[in-house]
């Protein structure tokens, strides 16, 4: 076993080292595991070889990766797919990012408070995505280059899409995820938070209290939408694994988060006024774009938002695909040749949020702990707001 | 990257399992998919147990693993397709699971 994979086994790890200062300062230093040559299995394949397999090895974000497998082999070969079967892929993928964002608050914020995690809402929210796409795609063809089977109508999905806010309201919001995205200042969400007894209220009101709200600011821009001219010209440069291994754009590190996502909502900009891009905006943007979810499935579906922008050929034989995961931008490249995959990348939001220059370890600097104890503390719930899709290791001293 | 393990449930607690997989056995929570029957194949991400999945499906998957750490290890002479042999099967639907 080489030392890359004997180091977190064969899913990667990322470690992450904190040493303190003591005027404030935090020198930090991470080094990731992440097995980032995984797609060269793919080599020699089929464009169907490869989606047949790339969900299930990429499990996490499985749908989120399938779709952008897809969209980049169709991009590749010049096949395209009915818009509706383009919107239902992206339907699922929103799903997928419902989910993962309910799962996350169960676990880990209901750890910070010391609950126990309901399981009700951990299993509702695997059974609303397996039923969604149920929904979709009765026969789970959602991956079919040129598009699989729809169902007739879209009832069923629209039904789960019913139990998702119903799931909202009684577990994470205690009111409609609608009302609730009215909130628009601090004041009104603090009221909220001291009003509800859920995990997502807790955890706010508890790092409010804790004097937490402004952790780990950091100045790092969003992500823009790239151009596919301007990924293919860096996909095909001498340096494109280290592009892939260390992601930067026109020389900076960027950050690809639910909170670059949502910082246009009135209540992140106003939070931001006072913290940034710190603990509290981090976790309440999370809230935000899943209270937004319902509404989005809806709109996705029915036509509203057309969401392939940022997917296409500019090279014959090639294609790339980006979308939003759960934990940021997901792009996929393919160069296919003769009807075979001839190279295949992939760059996962992990690599950007968790650059040696990015958004985490940028506000890890800037911690100022007075013992071991707060600091790693600290560091593990920036780490977990931030969110990568491996394991890590923490070293403090 | 977001890579999952197949383990196999061999004994099922309250909210955990014994599963045994590619690195032997293990301790794993099922609070995400709710206690499974002995035998069960299930995806683990992070000491969790994320999905269940099939039989095929998860020798698929660890047949990609074995490729995945194959030319992790420099053996260039490594048979990929015997690795994960079904997708020679031309049935085989993409993403279907």
């Amino acid at each position: 076993m080489s030392q890359e994979s004997s180091q977190g086994g064969i899913e990667g790890r990322l470690f992450i080292r904190v040493r303190r200062s003591g005027k404030g300062r935090a020198a930090v230093d991470i080094h990731s595991t992440r097995p980032l040559s995984t797609p060269r299995i793919f080599t020699g394949k089929t464009p169907r070889q490869v989606l047949s397999t790339l969900p299930l090895l990429y499990s996490v974000c499985g749908t989120a990766q399938g779709c952008a497998a897809v969209e980049a082999l169709e991009q590749a070969s010049g096949e395209s797919a009915p818009p509706e079967i383009l919107r239902a892929r992206r339907a699922i993928v929103l799903a997928e990012i419902a989910r993962e964002h309910l799962w996350r608050i169960e676990l880990d914020w209901s750890a910070y408070l010391g609950t126990a995690p309901r399981k009700a809402t951990l299993t509702a929210a695997a059974d609303f995505m397996d039923q969604f796409r149920k929904g979709l795609f009765p026969n789970g063809d959602m991956f079919e280059p040129g598009g699989g089977r729809l169902n007739e109508t879209l009832d069923e999905a629209l039904e789960q899409v019913e139990n998702l806010e119903d799931l909202l309201r009684r577990d994470i919001f205690s009111q409609s995820p609608e009302k609730w995205l009215a909130l628009g200042t601090e004041e009104q969400l603090d009221y909220w938070a001291r009003g509800s007894t859920l995990s997502a209220a807790g955890m706010l009101t508890r790092v409010t209290e804790e004097g937490l709200s402004g952790l780990g600011r950091a100045e790092v821009s969003g992500l823009p939408l790239l151009s596919v001219d301007a990924l293919e010209k860096r996909f095909r440069a001498t340096d494109a694994e280290a592009f892939i291994e260390q992601p930067t754009w026109q020389g900076n590190a960027m950050e690809t988060t639910a909170y670059t996502r949502q910082n246009n909502h009135p209540l992140l900009l106003n939070l931001a006024k006072k913290y940034d891009n710190g603990l509290k905006p981090r976790l309440t943007a999370r809230l935000i774009e899943l209270g937004k979810i319902p509404g989005r499935l809806r709109s996705v579906m029915h036509e509203g938002e057309f969401l392939t922008v940022g997917c296409g050929s500019s090279v014959p034989g090639t294609g790339i695909s980006q979308l939003e995961a759960s934990r940021g931008r997901l792009i996929h490249r393919v160069e296919l040749d003769e009807g075979v995959v001839k190279r295949y990348r992939i760059l996962a939001p992990t690599e950007w949020n968790f650059h040696r220059h990015g958004v985490l370890v940028k506000g890890l600097s800037a911690i100022d702990a007075e013992s071991i104890e707060v600091l790693r503390r600290n560091t593990g719930l920036l780490v977990s707001a931030i969110d990568p899709c491996v394991g890590y290791s923490l070293e403090i001293s | 990257m977001c890579i999952g393990i197949p383990m196999q449930i061999i004994e099922q607690r309250e909210y955990s399992a014994l599963c045994r997989g590619r690195n032997g056995e293990e301790m794993i929570e099922t609070l995400m998919i709710g206690p499974q029957p002995v035998g069960s194949w299930i995806l683990k991400h992070l000491g969790m147990a994320r999905s269940v999945i099939s039989e095929q499906d998860a020798r698929r998957i660890d047949g990609a693993l074995d490729a995945v750490e194959a030319l992790a290890r420099g053996d260039a002479d490594v048979d990929i397709d015997s690795l994960f042999p079904d997708l020679t099967d031309p049935d085989r639907r993409p993403g279907g699971w």
